[in-house]
């Protein structure tokens, strides 16, 4: 994998003005690098920006602020007004709503983008029957899209995107109109296709799974902000904020208040949570822990309390816990049964800080939420 | 995963079961309320719709009782017939593709392209839908007919022409003023059609390389075909048994369409028998070229209708026109305006002369017309003849399209899809033919019923030709209220028909109300069917103006219909407003 | 306060045959889900329950009243069933106000007005809807619908409550808070609720026991979470209940061996009664396989059951690695807390399996 720069954002801006709302800024100074042959995920809540940012890739958008270039070269300056045209940009694109044409069989879908090249008509059969092949969907090339499934739309989309050779991918939640089973072959295949022919994908979804499944790194990105850029491992385990934490994977959250160097449960200064506190805590403060990074133990060492409820999911056991005055969730597998009413011990092992909840960014969001 | 594939298998059979209740089987024991309608449905159909297509056919093809075809082939090849039969030809398929075409241009336009004032432009394409092309024809006729219309005097004066330099009352004129109020067939139907369209379609063609000409060509125009060919073959079939302009601007001038031709026969014969007869024969030629088109629609329709319906919702990228705009925007309101409120304007002006002919100047102005319109107790009576059979047919239509959806929806009864055939086949035959199948039934040879001359003859062809309106509207409404909704109110106590009487017609009562202005509306205006029906003492409106103006008395007749106009225009109003408080409750 | 109780019913739609001769007894006072695939029956069953279709044999009993029977020719009409329904897709009135919709079963009953008044208020309380009663309900979100519903399906029986996959229009957040109503609902008032779904996890955490129908109509398990988690009956429930991952296991000698090889025997113990048929079918949950290996967890002897990571998926809380054992693809799942980190993809590991479940061999599976 070569260290070349595919997708580059400088100071990306984009501001949308409505007539209800007034002016929103739907992308706020955006400054990314992707590299070759990375696989690149745009996450976030709807309206955090990422599809507007893909589309400003694409070239469907123009920028109010900000250059984007594609392999070194510029294809949007709004400095300059210089925009290149989508179809001059040299990318491949898988949509949400597959996109596949209807009037056409898969074969002509599929060689579309070549004979709009003036590719010669041999080449244009050898490569589209290469294309189906890899998308597994060799010899359906006189069927319609009509009488396929979505999964095997979804290919078609996929041959279409590939059979150009681009340098760059862009899928727009390409997943999300499909089944769940057929949700995780997708995936497979969109990493082996990558593996072959080497493109970057630029991933959008909201689905947090999805991304951390394919992704070599991702940007969470949240009202129009980017929030953090890291690997997926990195952003689970070290998540930079609360909205991070909160966003990747279930989490519990429990507020906590800081007194004579021991960290007690708020409202609750009964039994200290054994925890040590870290640098620059204030007196209160929220303690984030994943489901099963809590050890619940019969005896064990921890805080010691009683399981409140007990629901069985497909896959584990999930208890409530009270900690103090708050109900703590806990996942286990299967194997270790507790009953309802026993005592126990929990053990937050892995605890995050973070400072108490901030009234301000939930009210922005709930204005942004409704355009 | 093996429960994986369990899940995903087959169809699921409770669903059928589900669409399909069981609540008339557990109540079959008794005829109820279901029998009753169900019985009632298939009567009234068979009175309505069975009874005038059998007697067409019958006096066709049988004479005193044998079998016959000696009138038949005299009528076809009587060469004045073969003539009417290839003018219609040849105008319908002009006006189809020239209505196509324009009805694309403006699609286009209004759908794919930034050009401003898209609202108003959007509010004149409903002006063509609320009036009846002869009154356009009228107003034409006013303008450039031969050397009296009003345009082509002062065409010839200015210029010093010999010859009137445009003719209205020929083939071409014809097919220009049909042209003018049919194209918003294709217009709807793509400009919906490109609204609908899910706008990733175009962009991955733009992504895949295709600059913005490729994809029209490409992509949009394909996809949206089968609108096209929906709306061009409303426009051809609407064409060919268009009676009103061919009448208005061919009659002068010998130009006979097959629906003109037809009333011409029957006119002649002063409504004797032989005349009908002859009629009867024509009727069955234009139902055969109808019924060609038909079949080319439903071929062209079932083959190739696509799922373009968009998935995230996004505006279409709008093609920018650049220097384009401004002339474009011009041209477009232009011609429209012309096309459209011209006619209605030049009704109004004529409506004030005191004599056609005069110049339209203050001085030669007016009300005497409208006094002697007011005056007339004929004119009077029409007023109130159309308002009658409008609101009864309308009101009565309305109840019957209720219960007969309600019978192919809920009660399915075996025979369903005949029912459902029969109430909407009237649709699809020309008025002209109605209205002669309507006369052999019930004018004294069917049990001794005579209703020839009364306005109740005319009622039976109305609701013939309307019921489908409003059958087709209840429907549509009932499939929106799931069947659980009746379920549930079961569940809770309510019987059958308290279920019906509590949950199932207020809820489809919106669309009662709409199919009642879906038939009230075309009936004010309607002229094809009263026009061989009425009798002394039963004319309609667009039968008294299409007399008045038979009779020379244009300037009467143009206010009779500027009267109409200003009746049809409050109508819509109220429609407007009722549909606008349903949507807000 | 009244059960339900399903004697040898039968339904057939057309040709199928959809339900054959299914019992089933709801207790008072319970919420029993019926859980199963889409296509398997259940709402046809709901449906014979309801009187809205009409099962060609056996008998329906709610409480002490037969509301069908076959044999003695009852076949009481829906409405006088006083069975309340809520529907998947909610079915409330969009012409009557939240008010109206919740008040029309008590018109039917003939109530006098104040009293009307006072239970439909109570039932809107109970859904936590009151401030709502004048609402259309196109004022309100779907959520709020289905609360709509579930207050009228209240007042219409406070017996007797059925409820066709009530949730499964709303969004995931939605449905556990109406999972949490409905529970707290029912132990306010007492009602028997007959849940039918196909969400297992909803049914897990919704009922006070469970009936688990397979794709063909018949009843698998009757039981608590806990029996059908802990204890799946058979096959079918084991594998409709979650992932799972199945090997058949043969009898070589005094061994169990994997895919018929004696080099890879199965060391646990296996019930003596599938000894007989030399073959077993074991199932393990792809968080019941572990890493076994004496190299690298300091173990006694090296698990001799070794196969190859061929994808490793991060997913946040665990690790999903596909496994190639002897050409099987095994799933398995590896919590991320305990797992520290990933495993490369490629890497032999040696597997044990935890909580393994035994079922007879299933022929074509």
């Amino acid at each position: 994998m070569s260290e070349n720069i595919a997708v580059a954002l400088r100071h990306v801006t984009k501001r949308f003005t409505t007539r209800t709302m007034g002016t929103i800024t739907a992308v706020d100074d955006f400054n990314l690098e992707i590299k070759e042959g990375e696989c690149f995920s745009f996450l976030g809540p709807s309206g955090c920006g990422k599809t507007t940012t893909l589309r400003m890739i694409a070239g469907f958008e123009d920028l109010s602020e900000g250059e984007i270039e594609l392999c070194g070269r510029l294809v949007s300056s709004s400095a300059k007004n210089l925009y290149i045209l989508p179809e001059e940009r040299d990318l491949g694109m898988v949509f949400q709503a597959f996109a596949v044409w209807p009037h056409m069989n898969i074969f002509d879908n599929v060689a579309f983008p070549l004979k709009i090249r003036k590719v010669a008509r041999k080449e244009i059969a050898a490569r589209v029957k290469d294309a189906l092949k890899h998308c597994s969907l060799d010899g359906l090339e006189n069927v319609y899209p009509g009488e396929l499934s979505g999964g095997q739309q979804q290919r078609i989309a996929l041959a279409r995107a590939i059979v150009t050779n681009p340098k760059v991918m862009l899928l727009d939640e390409p997943l999300s109109n499909l089944d769940p089973k057929l949700r995780e072959t997708m995936r497979f295949e969109i990493k082996e296709l990558q593996r072959q022919f080497g493109f970057t994908i630029i991933f959008v979804t909201h689905d947090q799974s999805e991304a951390m499944a394919l992704s070599d790194r991702m940007m969470v990105c949240d009202m129009g902000k980017i929030v953090q850029i890291d690997t997926p491992e990195n952003l689970y385990n070290h998540p930079n904020s609360r909205f991070v934490h909160n966003f990747l994977g279930e989490s519990t959250f429990i507020n906590v208040e800081v007194k004579d160097g021991q960290v007690f449960p708020e409202g609750d200064a009964g039994q200290p949570i054994g925890l040590a506190i870290p640098e620059g805590a204030g007196p209160k403060m929220v303690v984030a822990t994943r489901l099963n990074a809590i050890l619940l133990t019969k005896d064990g060492p921890g805080f010691r309390t009683r399981i409140e409820k007990r629901i069985f999911l497909t896959d584990k056991t999930e208890y409530l816990v009270t900690v103090g005055k708050q109900l703590v969730k806990i996942q286990t597998p299967h194997r270790d049964v507790f009953v309802p009413g026993e005592e126990c011990a929990v053990e937050i092992a892995a605890p995050s800080w973070y400072p108490p909840e901030d009234a301000a960014a939930e009210a922005e969001r709930a204005r942004r939420n409704i355009i | 995963m093996a429960f994986l594939r369990r899940r995903r298998g087959g169809v699921d059979p409770s669903a059928q079961a589900r669409s399909v209740s069981d609540l008339s089987a557990l109540e079959g024991r008794h005829i109820g309320v279901d029998g009753i309608m169900t019985g009632l449905s298939f009567i009234l159909l068979f009175i309505i719709v069975v009874i005038p297509i059998f007697m067409i056919i019958y006096n066709a093809f049988f004479y005193e009782g044998r079998f016959d075809l000696s009138l038949f082939t005299s009528v076809i090849f009587e060469e004045e017939n073969l003539k009417a039969m290839g003018n219609t030809i040849i105008i319908a398929l002009a006006v189809t593709v020239f209505g196509t075409i324009m009805g694309l241009f403006y699609a286009w336009l209004l759908g794919r392209s930034d050009i401003p004032a898209k609202g108003f432009m959007r509010a004149l394409f409903t002006i063509p839908y609320m009036f009846p092309p002869f009154f356009g024809a009228m107003a034409w006729d006013l303008l450039f007919s031969g050397r009296a219309g009003y345009i082509n005097r002062w065409l010839m004066s200015t210029f010093h022409l010999r010859q009137p330099p445009v003719n209205i009352n020929s083939i071409g004129g014809i097919i220009f003023v049909e042209c003018s109020y049919y194209f918003p067939f294709v217009f709807m139907q793509v400009v919906s059609a490109l609204e609908r369209m899910d706008p990733t379609l175009e962009e991955s063609a733009r992504i895949a390389g295709a600059r913005q000409s490729q994809v029209i060509w490409k992509i949009t125009l394909p996809l949206v075909k089968p609108a096209i060919s929906a709306g061009a073959l409303l426009i051809l079939i609407s064409s060919l048994a268009h009676f009103g302009v061919p009448s208005i601007l061919g009659f002068s001038k010998n130009i006979y369409t097959l629906p003109t031709m037809i009333y011409a026969l029957i006119n002649r014969s002063g409504g004797s028998f032989e005349g009908i007869r002859q009629g009867t024969a024509l009727s069955i030629l234009l139902v055969a070229v109808v019924a060609i088109a038909l079949v080319i629609q439903k071929y062209v329709l079932s083959s190739g209708s696509y799922d373009i319906i968009k998935g995230k919702s996004m505006r279409p990228t709008l093609i920018k026109l650049r220097g384009a705009k401004y002339p474009l925007l011009l041209l477009a309101s232009l011609t429209l305006l012309v096309i459209v409120v011209v006619p209605l304007v030049m009704i109004f002006l004529v409506a004030l002369v005191k004599a056609y002919g005069l110049p339209l100047t203050w001085a030669n102005f007016s009300f005497s017309n409208y006094v002697k319109v007011f005056d007339s107790p004929a004119t009077m009576d029409s007023i109130k003849n159309s308002l009658f059979l409008s609101i009864t047919a309308g009101i009565v239509c309305m109840f019957l399209g209720v219960m007969i959806a309600y019978v192919i929806n809920r009660i399915r009864p075996k025979g369903r899809g005949l029912l459902e055939i029969l109430s909407i086949l009237p649709y699809s035959i020309p008025g002209t033919v109605l209205a002669i199948g309507v006369i052999l039934s019930w004018s004294g040879s069917l049990a001794g019923i005579n209703l020839y001359n009364t306005i109740w003859i005319i009622l039976v062809a109305y609701m013939a030709r309307y019921l489908s309106f409003s059958m087709k509207s209840a429907s549509a409404s009932l499939q929106q209220v799931n069947s659980s909704l009746e379920e549930a109110s079961r569940a809770c106590g309510a019987t059958h028909t308290e279920s019906l009487k509590d949950i199932t017609l207020p809820l489809i009562k919106p669309a009662m109300v709409s199919g009642f202005f879906l038939i009230f509306l075309p009936a004010m205006r309607e002229l094809t069917t009263s026009v061989l029906l009425y009798g002394p003492y039963s004319r309609t409106l667009g039968v008294q103006i299409f007399a008045l103006r038979d009779a020379g008395m244009i300037p009467q007749a143009s206010a009779l219909a500027s009267v109409a106009i200003v009746i049809i225009i409050v109508c819509n109003a109220v429609v407007t407003e009722i549909t606008k408080d349903r949507k807000g409750a | 306060m009244a059960g339900i109780k399903f004697q040898n019913v039968s339904f057939a739609y057309g040709e199928k045959q959809i339900l054959r001769n299914f019992s089933l007894e709801v207790e008072d006072a319970q919420i029993m889900c019926l859980l199963g695939p889409s296509g398997c029956g259940k709402t046809t069953l709901m449906r014979c329950l309801l009187g809205l279709n009409r099962p060609s044999t056996g008998e329906i009993w709610v409480g002490d009243r037969c509301v069908f029977s076959k044999e003695k020719r009852i076949n009481i009409p829906p409405e006088r069933r006083g069975i309340g329904v809520v529907f998947q897709d909610y079915a409330v009135w969009p012409h009557m106000t939240v008010m109206e919709n919740v008040c029309y079963p008590l018109k039917k009953q003939r109530l006098p007005r104040d009293e009307m008044e006072k239970k439909a208020r109570y039932a809107l309380e109970q859904v936590r809807m009151r401030d709502y009663a004048p609402y259309l309900p196109s004022q309100l979100s779907g959520g709020q619908q289905q609360r709509v519903a579930i207050a009228r399906a209240l007042v219409s029986s406070d017996e007797v409550i059925v409820m066709d996959e009530p949730i499964t229009n709303l969004d995931a957040k939605l449905r556990e808070e109406m999972l949490t109503e409905i529970r707290q609902i029912q132990k306010n008032i007492g009602t028997t609720i007959l849940y039918i779904t196909h969400d297992q996890e909803a049914s897990l955490q919704l009922c006070d026991r469970m009936a688990i129908m397979d794709a063909g109509g018949a009843l698998c398990q009757i039981g608590t979470d806990e029996d059908i988690i802990l204890r799946p009956a058979e096959r079918f429930v084991f594998e409709f209940i979650g992932v799972s991952n199945f090997f058949t296991l043969t009898r070589k000698g005094e061994n169990w061996c994997f895919f018929g090889r004696e080099d890879m025997p199965y060391t646990g113990t296996v019930p003596a009664e599938f000894e007989a048929a030399g073959q077993v079918d074991m199932g393990v949950r792809p968080n019941g396989i572990v890493f076994d290996d004496a190299a690298a967890e300091g173990g006694l002897t090296p698990s001799l059951i070794r196969g190859i990571i061929r994808r490793s998926v991060f997913l946040g809380s665990e690790y999903n690695l596909f496994i190639d054992l002897n050409g099987q693809e095994v799933r398995m799942q590896r919590s991320a807390f305990e797992g520290m980190g990933g495993v490369p993809e490629g890497a032999e590991v040696g597997l044990s399996f935890l909580g393994p479940k035994f079922y007879p061999v299933r022929e074509g599976a």
